[in-house]
């Protein structure tokens, strides 16, 4: 795509800015969800999990906003190769953000089950997952305003990280279950936490693969090793 | 511009240079030409960016 | 965009018939201010003829007979006691094909100024040649030229260039008929920027039969097409954005969708 460009579609220009700035609201909605959900299970704190049970609503409501203005930008201004791979994956990435709102929404709901029953164990790969998850989303949904797709390549490594933490999570998890099956419920519900963070991660993984095609204008998986990514062209 | 879209198989580009002479700067897929073009010159026209 | 303007011009009931032959059949239609509306709808549904009625260009033609009430600022413009000069100062037309004339750019826009004794002093008059023309985008393309034929200029310069001839009598509404049909997509797409810009000063009324030019360029499409008695009715009406992406009336949708004949 050129550098400067001419003027002629400033209603399309203006409407594809606000389908951007609406997606990165919404992407720090989802920070906050994902940040949120996990203090509460941290602090036992059923307060802040309502709320973010709760406000799940508005994110539903963006993700349709989003969409519903794609699909009019779509109408009016006919948009064409680059604009139309754009408002294409901006559709997509809003889907994805809303499932990834569902799974914070997940765990805040685990907060709200769990009761007055104490952590089996104190959190440490889990917060660690949250935030791995946090930075994909946020430098996809950068990498996706910049137009960067090598950025967006790098992000899926990091994939890799969360899918460990979480193997890790599940091993120990699972040993405290073998060894004494009384503690079968409270580790239950952390593998639940650590499930949904690891749907995020790929989630976000999704997101990347959107920028990449909207950049190279091919739709590729992103794998964790690189040799084995295959064009689905 | 969206005739060109609907009604073709394969779609070519032509453009003037700065001495004024036309000459085909892309040939493709219709398709292609209009949700991947290569040339940015293609790009500007396609999605509607003149100067 | 507010949702509820001013309407600038309210059509009642407008039917015209041509040798006593119904042709457009009791049109009602708010047209808001400083908005850009567009009637879309198949060849020969009776767009053109309408719009001429919204500054009495059909009552040159002798088999034309007009009824029902059109009102601009809440003011009748139909009745025989109208100034129809003014009228159509503040309610100028521009045409399918660009109609310079064969005088210099300058010439052209001065036209309408002088013949309505706005010119004033040589410098005032240079000034409203220029601001004209730069409204209508044209400045910087004719600024050296200026005393040049208008007939030299592109196409759609010359169209740039009526609409300045227009905007030289401080309008408040411009009516465009098929403006692009003879433009290049370049020179067309310039014209919609333009017609944006424009719009926030002058209420502007189009009638394109490109579909896609009415869903990028205006804020209100009212779609037309013949009834069953040959004569063009309006049979939809709605803000730009819903009217292609969710229009109420399944003849719209197939003309919109390009389902047709």
């Amino acid at each position: 795509m050129s550098e400067k460009r001419p003027t002629t579609r400033s209603s399309l220009d203006r409407e594809l800015r606000a389908i951007e700035d609406d997606m990165l609201r919404m992407g720090e909605m989802v920070d906050e969800a994902i940040q949120g959900s996990l203090r509460a299970l941290a602090e036992r704190d059923r307060g802040l999990a309502q709320q973010i049970v709760d406000g799940d609503a508005r994110v539903n409501k963006l993700r349709f906003d989003i969409e519903e203005a794609c699909l009019a930008l779509m109408a009016t201004q006919q948009p064409a190769a680059g604009d139309l791979r754009t408002v294409v994956a901006a559709m997509n990435v809003v889907g994805d953000l809303e499932r990834m709102a569902d799974h914070a929404a997940g765990n805040a709901r685990i907060v709200l089950r769990m009761g007055d029953e104490p952590l089996l164990k104190p959190l440490i790969d889990i917060p660690r997952m949250a935030d791995v998850c946090r930075s994909m989303i946020r430098d996809s949904l950068q990498a996706f305003v910049r137009r960067d797709g090598e950025r967006a390549r790098q992000i899926a490594a990091m994939d890799d990280q969360i899918d460990g933490l979480y193997q890790q999570v599940f091993r120990e998890l699972l040993s405290f279950m073998v060894e004494d099956p009384h503690t079968t419920s409270r580790a239950l519900f952390l593998l639940f936490a650590a499930h949904n963070l690891e749907r995020i991660g790929d989630r976000a993984t999704n997101i990347a693969e959107r920028v990449l095609f909207m950049t190279s204008g091919v739709m590729r998986e992103l794998n964790p090793e690189p040799r084995e990514s295959h064009d689905l062209q | 511009m969206q005739q060109a879209a609907r009604v073709s198989d394969f779609t070519a580009m032509m453009m003037m240079d700065e001495n004024r002479a036309g000459g085909m700067i892309e040939f493709e897929a219709t398709e292609a030409i209009f949700t991947r073009p290569k040339n940015p010159r293609t790009e500007d026209y396609v999605t509607g960016r003149f100067g | 965009m507010a949702e509820s303007n001013q309407a600038k011009i309210v059509v009642e009931d407008l039917s015209v018939y041509y040798e006593g032959t119904l042709a457009v059949a009791d049109v009602s239609l708010v047209i808001p201010e400083r908005r850009i509306t567009a009637l879309i709808g198949p060849s020969g549904c009776g767009k053109s003829t309408f719009l001429r009625c919204l500054n009495r260009m059909n009552d040159p033609i002798p088999a034309a007979r007009v009824e029902g009430r059109i009102l601009l600022d809440q003011e009748d413009i139909t009745g025989a006691e109208v100034e129809v000069d003014e009228l159509r100062r503040r309610v100028g037309m521009v045409f399918q094909k660009p109609n310079p004339f064969p005088q210099s750019v300058f010439a052209n826009v001065a036209f309408g100024p002088r013949v309505l004794g706005m010119a004033g002093r040589r410098a005032q008059l240079a000034e409203r040649v220029e601001r004209s023309l730069t409204r209508a985008a044209l400045w910087d393309e004719v600024k050296d030229r200026l005393n040049d034929n208008a007939l030299s200029l592109s196409l759609g310069e010359q169209q740039r260039l009526c609409i300045a001839r227009l905007l030289a009598v401080e309008p408040e509404v411009i009516l465009m008929d098929e403006p692009c049909s003879a433009l290049d997509p370049i020179a067309t797409l310039k014209i919609e920027e333009l017609m944006r810009e424009l719009s926030q000063r002058y209420t502007i009324v189009i009638v394109t039969h490109n579909m896609q030019q009415a869903a990028r360029a205006s804020d209100l499409t009212a779609m037309m097409m013949l009834r069953d008695d040959r004569a063009g009715g309006v049979i939809e009406v709605g803000p730009t954005q819903t009217i292609f992406t969710r229009p109420r009336d399944r003849r719209t949708e197939d003309y919109i969708t390009g389902r047709y004949g």
